[in-house]
């Protein structure tokens, strides 16, 4: 029983690394860019000019 | 074509649709009773809300009756190729390759042959659906002696959901295409739509995103059959009339629509909302947001309502639509956080507007019938002679009247433009397709009867899935119901009964508050009271001829698609695929 249940899942295994091995997509990489939806809080914004400005001033 | 900027379509159809919502208001609250003033202003206010909805639904399909079909689109003959995505989690691999396996085989017998290739893009989870979908695929491949043209590839994190899995694709292989066809895995389309599609994009640089119309297909409940004829009757006409007031700024419903790749990828690449579900994390209806990305970086999104020969399937039963309706209005109201979002078009903005109003439109309903339940145990005592001196009495307003009234004026709102469409059916010649005039007329009166029934039930479906969103409740990402939808008697119990009850309260607290409206109330709270055998009838095989254009004069790919189906019907889904796949031809 338990050799049918392992054979059984084995033979799935390979049909799966088959179906992904013929299946596989071209390569042909494109970038997207993450777009923006949400307006950046002023607590962010802040944040970020503090983060901005302070090496500057430390210098 | 539609107008580029339909400012006129727009100005009449909101002018229009603000006056009747005004008129509505005024109706009520100029003849408001003595006493309980918050409440008929209430009553008033939802009552604008809700006519506000229901005539803006009704001047889109005026708009789309208004004669004249708009200048030709232009076409060209595409330089590039075109990725077909077929999407799919957790679905039936045998029916949704067939449709794949038709479509390809559609395409082959075309000049264009070449330019083509499927993106089986799986999202599924499960072991054993994963190991059923790796065996179909095979089969696929073999049967269409396909490699290196119908691609398989299945993520192992489900980030992003649909929207992520198209976003993997194009990142991977984006750059190899030209044009994307986006499909859902129970779409089909025509080789020639397909084709004319590519050629409409290539006609027009500034193309981003091509919605094409699809029609429902293979319904067989009665639920299932009267939205089909719904969808094949009604949907070209209210088509017609949102490709009019959306112009260029058209709508993207999420499948069975092409996209110019390097717009898409340019554009949409969705970012998670700050917060958790239901309002905040992974946008749930992208294909309104993307439409808007496209839109807001200046590319055209266009409908095109004349794009036959493409396909869908439709929930078979009242439970299935109401699931799949829950997971659209979660993804609706959480466009509420968009509103504001930067840069956006104002019609963008407006059009999600639309979308919350869809659902919200559900609580206004049930608010306006609350309230006036509750308004006559408020009344003081009318005073016949209010006036010193004056010997004539003044009669208090008759709530009858006003309930007549709005009937009247709902049912003009809902059937009107129902019954207009079937008109210009029958003169137009298209009611051919239907069976002929007789029958369409008649098919028409039954599907407006069966949406009345329906229609109070879908109102407190759409009511629970709104409170349960904005009490926070995230309806996650269920896989679709398709196939056969008969319900049991006992399942259709247990999942509406909550309806009944509701349906009983609101009866007795009429006859209690307000017995004079309790016939008035009967029509909404009769198919509520009768909510499960509603259900389950509606569930089960459909025995009245409605009768649809894919039917009475089918598409090829149809058959197609039925013939390759019956041939893998005798296979099991245990070993569909040879044991070792023979050689394949690239």
């Amino acid at each position: 029983m338990t050799d049918q249940v392992t054979t059984r899942t084995d033979a799935q295994t390979d049909l799966q690394h088959e179906a992904a091995r013929l299946g596989a997509l071209p390569a042909a990489p494109l970038a997207m860019p993450r777009q923006r939806l949400e307006h950046v809080p002023l607590r962010t914004r802040l944040a970020r000019l503090r983060a901005l400005i302070a090496p500057r001033a430390d210098a | 074509m539609a107008d580029p900027r339909p400012y006129g379509a727009r100005g009449a159809a909101l002018g229009a649709s603000l006056g009747l919502a005004a008129g509505a208001f005024v109706l009520f609250f100029a003849q408001r009773q003595t006493g309980g003033l918050w409440v008929e202003f209430a009553r008033s206010l939802l009552i604008l809300m809700a006519t506000f909805w229901l005539a803006w639904g009704a001047a889109q399909a005026l708009l789309g009756l208004w004669p004249g079909s708009g200048a030709t689109p232009r076409r060209a003959e595409p330089k590039g190729r075109c990725a077909i995505l077929v999407p799919v989690h957790e679905e039936d691999p045998r029916a949704t390759f067939a449709r794949i396996a038709a479509m390809d085989a559609a395409l082959a017998e075309t000049a264009q042959a070449g330019q083509f290739d499927f993106a089986i893009l799986s999202d599924t989870r499960s072991p054993s659906g994963a190991a059923r979908e790796a065996s179909w695929y095979l089969r696929l491949l073999r049967d269409r002696e396909a490699q290196g043209r119908i691609f398989y590839r299945r993520r192992s994190s489900n980030a992003g959901r649909k929207a992520g899995n198209i976003e993997d694709f194009l990142k991977t292989s984006g750059a190899a295409y030209e044009f994307a066809l986006i499909l859902d895995a129970d779409s089909l389309m025509s080789a020639e739509t397909i084709i004319e599609m590519t050629r409409r994009m290539a006609g027009e640089p500034r193309l981003g995103l091509l919605q094409s119309l699809p029609g429902v297909i293979r319904a067989g409940s009665v639920f299932g059959r009267a939205m089909q004829f719904s969808a094949a009757l009604y949907s070209p006409v209210f088509a017609r009339g949102v490709a009019r007031l959306q112009g260029e700024t058209g709508p993207f419903w999420g499948h069975n629509a092409m996209v110019r790749v390097r717009a898409f990828a340019e554009s949409c690449a969705l970012p998670d909302l700050s917060g958790p579900p239901p309002f905040g994390g992974h946008i749930l209806s992208h294909d309104y947001v993307e439409a808007a990305l496209l839109a807001r970086a200046g590319w055209i999104v266009r409908l095109d309502p004349d794009l036959t020969g493409s396909y869908e399937e439709g929930p078979e039963n009242i439970l299935a639509h109401a699931k799949r309706d829950r997971r659209w209005c979660q993804g609706n109201l959480q466009h509420a956080r968009l509103l504001a979002a930067p840069g956006l078009l104002q019609w963008s903005r407006f059009v999600f507007l639309q979308g919350i109003l869809a659902y919200v439109s559900s609580l206004f309903w049930l608010g306006f019938l609350a309230t006036s339940i509750l308004a006559p145990s408020l009344r003081v005592a009318p005073d016949y002679f209010p006036l010193p001196g004056w010997s004539f009495p003044v009669m208090p307003p008759n709530e009858t009247a006003r309930t007549a009234g709005l009937i009247i004026g709902v049912l003009g709102l809902l059937v009107l433009p129902k019954l207009l469409i079937a008109v210009q059916a029958i003169r137009s010649g298209r009611a051919a397709g239907f069976g002929g005039p007789v029958r369409l007329l008649t098919s028409t009166l039954v599907e407006i009867a069966l949406s009345s029934i329906t229609a109070p039930i879908f109102l407190m479906f759409q009511t629970r899935s709104v409170l349960q969103v904005l009490s926070g409740r995230d309806g996650g990402w269920p896989a679709a119901a398709r196939g056969e939808g008969r319900l049991g008697l006992i399942e259709s119990w247990q999942a509406s009964r909550w309806i009944t009850v509701a349906g009983l309260a609101g009866l007795a607290a009429a006859w209690k508050l307000s017995p004079e409206l309790t016939p008035w109330l009967l029509p909404v709270a009769g198919p509520m009271i009768a909510a499960p055998l509603v259900i389950w009838i509606t569930s089960l095989p459909c025995r009245i001829p409605f009768a649809v254009p894919s039917e009475t004069a089918p598409d090829p790919i149809l058959a197609r698609q039925e013939s390759i189906g019956a041939s893998w019907a005798s296979l099991t889904d245990a070993d569909p695929a040879p044991s070792h796949p023979e050689p394949l031809h690239a």
